[in-house]
């Protein structure tokens, strides 16, 4: 890894190196390359969370439609990994267990607001929900309305595969399916979009 | 089927790809997560532990009160067995006659089998393990409060592990990567107390404070978090700058085995260092010096002031991990002296308090 620049505000930690060189960045998922071994639970939640909550995050909200419920599962996700650091005791198994519970946990969200919405009375009209102000960002793009209409396996692949970054194995891991099954999400995702866009 | 999520044709596939990637992007990097996520999650990690913690213990005294079960029906199994195998063996040796019968007095008062002896106690430790978990999970302040009376709780986080396990507490909060590079270079025997506190707490605010502002906040929680195991044994006061540990050192220590053990086990610099050292068998700050060299120095001192010194930090160590005490009952100094050189302490120990 490429030290800092800074002179003599040179980071001493590694915390501080590797934002200093950009980790933090926005799709950064790949955790760069330093000695990770030996960190404790509380230590690596730290850090991990200097590396990779922000992305986490939007990629929550990519695939549960709300800013804070996207930040309530990755807390969730983060605490879980704190609890099984014990097992992981690796910062690239860390991540890869923060993005499988990610993922699992928005899903598990949205299987539990589908049946909410089911058995919910329904709110009148001019009466804005909580998160309303939240999901204005996201619904301003094409693509985000049209992501939100194809189904939550297709729409997880497309966002691990176009915002993540991910490869298909990573992916595959990420959603707990095979490869194969992540070619065809992510095809058939596509070809839904492409065709929901040209409809509009 | 289309293949390879790019479309059915390759050239506006990639393009549209890239069109999807750049959206994505576009919209869902306008979201600014709340700055205070590290608080949060602070806090649903301190709020769960009271509940892993009770589990564990829960989990013991039922494993225990299980073992305990398996263990009286094997005996009354094996019991039967035996006494079906006589029996046996009387009828062969005398069949047809009656000659067993006035044996079967002479049996019944034979001595006891031992491991018909040792039921009873097995229920009972079974029991009182059950008994102590449950006490303990019921009620987490005890535990706080036992921790506190000790004084780990003056403590700030010490060395748990080798390297990076600083351990940028995120229940402990400050001090933690301090404490690594202190743990890893570990400060010259000849360094005096207060500077290399001072010198360790200092790189640790600083690099607390870079990495994440929020972690200042939470030096305020419970001290059983701190827990870092090496707490007990650098005790000492190398840690603490106020050598409330070394206070506490003299008056208790019993010098059991169990204590000598937790020496061990929550110690993390090897014995040679402490053997360098060489301090005086009392804790007080003034042998700071060599102290600092580890938990070892208790090491350092002849058995018996080393039980003694070791003590403190016995105290420490169990109340803070109550399942190291009861392993470390079969071990002596010697022994232990010896897994402190092989053995690092490792993360376990202090998750444990981490958990508490």
């Amino acid at each position: 890894m490429s030290e800092p620049q800074h002179g003599d505000a040179r980071p001493t930690h590694v915390t501080e190196t590797l934002v200093a060189t950009g980790a933090g960045m926005p799709g950064a998922f790949v955790a760069p390359t330093t000695a990770r071994l030996g960190w404790n639970a509380d230590f690596a939640v730290t850090e991990l969370y200097s590396l990779h909550y922000r992305t986490l995050v939007r990629l929550a909200a990519l695939l549960v439609r709300d800013t804070p419920t996207a930040e309530e599962v990755v807390q969730d996700a983060f605490v879980a990994m704190h609890d099984a650091w014990q097992r992981l005791r690796d910062a690239e198994n860390a991540l890869a267990y923060l993005r499988q519970a990610v993922v699992n946990r928005s899903r598990s969200v949205l299987r539990h607001r589908t049946v909410v919405d089911r058995n919910l009375v329904k709110a009148p009209p001019d009466m804005p929900s909580a998160e309303h102000g939240a999901m204005i960002q996201l619904e301003r793009s094409a693509v985000i309305a049209a992501l939100r209409g194809l189904p939550v396996r297709q729409r997880e692949a497309i966002v691990l595969r176009y915002y993540a970054d991910l490869s298909e194995a990573e992916i595959a891991a990420a959603m707990g399916i095979s490869r194969g099954a992540v070619k065809s999400h992510t095809a058939r995702g596509m070809t839904a979009l492409r065709s929901a866009l040209e409809r509009e | 089927m289309v293949r390879s999520g790019h479309g059915s044709d390759g050239a506006q596939g990639h393009e549209f790809a890239e069109f999807v990637r750049r959206s994505l992007h576009a919209a869902a990097d306008q979201l600014e997560p709340s700055p205070d996520g590290l608080q949060r999650i602070r806090d649903k990690i301190r709020s769960r532990p009271a509940h892993a913690t009770a589990r564990r213990f829960w989990l013991a005294g039922g494993v225990s009160a299980v073992f305990s079960i398996l263990a009286d029906l094997a005996l009354r199994w094996y019991a039967a067995l035996v006494r079906g195998w006589h029996a046996l063996r009387h009828g062969h040796t005398a069949p047809g006659t009656h000659r067993a019968k006035p044996d079967r007095p002479r049996q019944a008062q034979r001595p006891r089998d031992w491991r018909e002896a040792i039921l009873r106690p097995a229920f009972a430790v079974g029991f009182a393990l059950f008994a102590v978990g449950i006490v303990l999970a019921a009620m987490p302040s005890v535990r706080s409060q036992i921790a506190t009376s000790i004084g780990f709780g003056t403590q700030s986080s010490t060395p748990s592990t080798g390297p990076g396990n600083s351990g940028a507490g995120v229940l402990g909060g400050g001090t933690q990567p301090g404490t690594a590079s202190s743990g890893d270079t570990g400060p010259a025997p000849g360094t005096t107390c207060p500077s290399s506190t001072a010198s360790s707490q200092a790189a640790a605010s600083q690099n607390v404070k870079k990495s994440s502002p929020a972690v200042q906040s939470s030096s305020s929680t419970p001290p059983a978090v701190h827990s870092a195991p090496a707490v007990s044994s650098s005790t000492t006061g190398t840690a603490s700058p106020s050598g409330t540990a070394t206070v506490t050192v003299s008056p208790t220590v019993t010098g059991t085995k169990t204590v000598t053990k937790t020496v061990t086990q929550t110690s993390t610099p090897p014995v040679t260092e402490t053997k360098q050292a060489a301090p005086t068998p009392t804790g007080s700050c003034t042998s700071s010096p060599a102290q600092h060299a580890g938990p070892a120095v208790s090491s350092s001192t002849s058995k018996a002031a080393a039980s003694k010194s070791a003590s403190p930090s016995k105290s420490a160590s169990t109340s803070a991990s109550p399942s190291q005490t009861a392993s470390s009952s079969s071990a002596d100094t010697n022994s232990t002296n010896q897994t402190q050189g092989s053995e690092p302490a490792d993360s376990e120990s202090s998750s444990p308090a981490a958990g508490s």
